[in-house]
């Protein structure tokens, strides 16, 4: 007899019940997504076989990826279905509780918070912005407007007794001007897409090899966008494309998401 | 059916979904509404794998230094400089857990 219990992948209103996904697809595909409800909340969730998740996460824990990586994507996946609800509350990987009656319990104890949520995050969508810098293009795109540069360049390049020094001071400065002007373009851009926001988040750069990217990652923003104007934000982010690709610079716009970063995460109780 | 999308131009509707499993980690684990208390079950484990998972997306530096495997070599984020509010949080989350960093076994609650 294997042990089951209950994953919960968000929130949404019960009168949107309909919109929200069903079938296949959960973290467990050994089970359906189902919808439990009470009081005019619904929860997206489905069984799970307690011992099968369990494992998996302490052999992620313990440094091996290959058996979270789906779950995490599956919890992701079910979430991002059920974005045509007016408003949806992600939470985060790894919600289990024993019964459907403990959801229904969650449901009713935290109805005012989960109101609220929902309330804050109606009729809007998180969409990601990235900034990718190629620092040779940056580079050559400062020098041509930098004089200074140009000749400690060529005093680099003499070869003469100099030229050591000359090339030390290039590296320095030419590194200082770059992250200067990476700043400033990362930052002219999350302004101006944050106007077409309803709200933003600025999250750290991640890490070329988790990123997947070849190019480094100067901003990483995300954006809670009315769905009325999302094509404003699409319009902006063309924009900025064209304004920013001479500097070496790449946008990469990702979504509709799941509203993760605009969720308020609740202070830690022992009820 | 809606998913997230890697949106490159054209019609702002049709979009391409972002599946770097950066991009999700990120937000999975590291975002989302927490549900703690009594309720929940299972939650030191995600605890500690939340904070690994933010600990590595958070330090750029870091995780260059650890190239590729990045996940194998966490180790290094407690070597030499000074801990963070986090890495100290990890590790007494470790205690607790009764995990010592190097076993490859352990009881599950």
């Amino acid at each position: 007899v294997t042990n089951t219990a209950v994953y919960v992948y968000g929130v949404a209103r019960a009168e949107d019940a309909a919109l929200l996904p069903s079938g296949d697809g959960a973290i467990d595909a050994a089970f359906l997504l189902e919808l439990v409800d009470h009081d005019g909340l619904v929860a997206l969730a489905s069984e799970l076989e307690v011992e099968l998740f369990e494992s998996s996460v302490r052999s992620a824990e313990q440094g091996d990826l290959a058996r979270l990586e789906p779950m995490a994507r599956a919890h992701e996946e079910v979430l991002a279905r059920a974005l045509g609800a007016r408003a949806l509350l992600p939470f985060r990987f790894g919600t289990v509780v024993a019964s459907r009656d403990d959801v229904r319990t969650l449901l009713r104890d935290r109805a005012p918070e989960f109101h609220s949520q929902l309330e804050a995050l109606e009729g809007a969508r998180e969409w990601g912005v990235k900034a990718l810098l190629d620092r040779e293009q940056l580079e050559a795109a400062l020098a041509a407007d930098e004089p200074a540069l140009a000749e400690l360049r060529s005093e680099a390049a003499a070869g003469t007794g100099s030229a050591f020094f000359a090339r030390k001071r290039l590296e320095r400065e030419v590194e200082e001007r770059l992250r200067d002007a990476a700043g400033e373009i990362a930052e002219s851009v999350h302004d101006r897409i944050s106007l077409a926001a309803r709200d933003a988040a600025l999250n750290p750069p991640q890490p070329r090899e988790l990123s997947g990217y070849d190019e480094e990652m100067i901003l990483n923003g995300a954006y809670l966008v009315d769905r009325e104007r999302e094509h404003e934000l699409h319009e902006t982010v063309d924009e900025l494309r064209d304004e920013v690709a001479e500097r070496g610079v790449r946008l990469d716009l990702t979504g509709p998401w799941p509203a993760f970063n605009f969720v308020r995460a609740a202070e830690r109780t022992a009820s | 059916m809606s998913t997230p999308q890697r949106y490159e131009g054209g019609s702002p509707v049709q979009a391409r979904r972002g599946d770097s499993l950066a991009d999700i980690l990120e937000r999975v684990l590291d975002k989302g509404i927490v549900i703690a208390g009594d309720i929940t079950i299972n939650l030191l484990e995600i605890e500690l794998l939340t904070i690994k998972v933010r600990l590595l997306i958070a330090s750029v530096d870091k995780a260059r230094e650890m190239g590729i495997n990045w996940w194998e070599t966490d180790n290094a984020l407690s070597i030499g400089g000074s801990k963070n509010g986090l890495e100290q949080r990890l590790e007494r989350l470790e205690v607790a857990a009764g995990i010592d960093t190097d076993s490859t076994e352990k009881e599950a609650g």
